[in-house]
């Protein structure tokens, strides 16, 4: 395999991870957190509340994505030349 | 491009179009229009450009043709009446900076954007959405069109107000056709390359005064920086330990987008479409 196939697929498992996780959270919020909120006495405070625990766990998984990238960039695509 | 997506909109509307052609095209001629003053007078300031980029969301905004309802996976329909609105506004800085730092080889971004405006045209059929699918195909025609003189070698070069306009484009495609999570999904590729670049940078700066170039450009080709100083990008991962030429590089970049953009019509068949 040339190392620009290896390369795009490297990447695309990297794509598929990140997918994954995304959905995973998404589903882990939604059977925890969301689920409690939603069946909860509608109030400001919790939809303030929802939306923070959103933004924050979108926050999250967005450091937790650039953190995978530099390991897959730095520990598999240039593994060793760094 | 720009031109040609306009008057098809125009054409639209002449026969019985409405609010939505014109807010979605002016959104996008706004994005166009901080594009060109960039051509013309050089860099924006990097953290003035995001600012004028909330301008294009204003069309979006004053007309209403969004429902602040999005559908997320496992979530459902959810209530972001207070809150979407604030996410429009984002979302055209977000995405169309996204656009703009794809925009690096011959047709790179061009070929990146077709798989997008391809995967949304097939949900809106998929929903008898007709009218998003004709605002799609009327994208992706003109993107279609560009191959010939923007691939490598590119005899045209659409700048920053092409890219810009591709990603005011996308964004408005997204929200006026409820497709903002497999908008995500989709836009996968572009969104890591801009933000990897922002948090490799630490913070909204220059790319041009990084110090290190993440890609070295050779006789040869095209090769990767090995210093871990060095903003991360797509790009830079595609040419890692290996010397490619641009033609190739931006077919792998099209690789991944279209790879991405399959993801994306997955998540909204298996987790999107019942919810709506």
């Amino acid at each position: 395999m040339t190392g620009l196939k290896r390369n795009v697929l490297s990447v695309i498992c990297l794509m598929l991870i990140v997918w994954a996780t995304f959905l995973l959270v998404s589903y882990i919020i939604s059977v925890t957190i969301f689920y409690t909120l939603e069946y909860s006495q509608r109030n400001l405070f919790l939809s303030v509340v929802r939306v923070l625990i959103g933004v924050s766990i979108a926050g999250a998984w967005v450091v937790a994505w650039y953190k995978l990238t530099k390991i897959w960039l730095y520990k598999i695509l240039l593994g060793g030349e760094t | 491009m720009v031109i040609g997506s306009v008057s098809a909109f125009l054409i639209h509307a002449f026969f019985g179009g409405g609010v939505e052609e014109a807010s979605l095209i002016f959104a996008c001629l706004i994005a166009s229009a901080i594009g060109l003053i960039e051509d013309i007078r050089g860099e924006i300031n990097p953290k003035l450009k995001p600012l004028l980029l909330i301008l294009c969301s204003i069309p979006i905004l004053l007309t209403g043709v969004f429902i602040p309802r999005p559908v997320i996976p496992f979530l459902g329909k959810t209530r972001l009446y207070k809150v979407y609105p604030f996410m429009i506004a984002l979302s055209y800085p977000v995405v169309c900076n996204a656009a703009n730092s794809v925009d690096v080889l011959n047709g790179s971004l061009i070929s990146m954007s077709i798989p997008f405006f391809a995967v949304s045209a097939v949900i809106f059929y998929l929903r008898g959405n007709y009218q998003m699918l004709i605002f799609s195909t009327i994208f992706l025609a003109s993107l279609i069109a560009l191959i010939p003189f923007n691939k490598y070698p590119a005899k045209t070069f659409i700048g920053n107000a092409g890219s810009l306009f591709i990603g005011g484009a996308m964004v408005s495609i997204a929200i006026m056709g409820r497709v903002e999570i497999a908008a995500i999904i989709a836009l996968l590729p572009h969104i890591m390359n801009e933000m990897h670049v922002i948090f490799s940078l630490g913070g909204i700066k220059s790319a041009k005064n990084a110090g290190r170039r993440p890609i070295h450009v050779t006789n040869d080709g095209l090769t990767s920086s090995t210093d871990e100083r060095a903003p991360i990008t797509l790009l830079r991962m595609l040419c890692a330990k290996t010397r490619v030429d641009e033609k190739s590089a931006v077919y792998a970049m099209a690789v991944v987008a279209v790879f991405a953009s399959v993801l994306a019509l997955i998540t909204d068949l298996l987790f999107v479409e019942g919810a709506l």
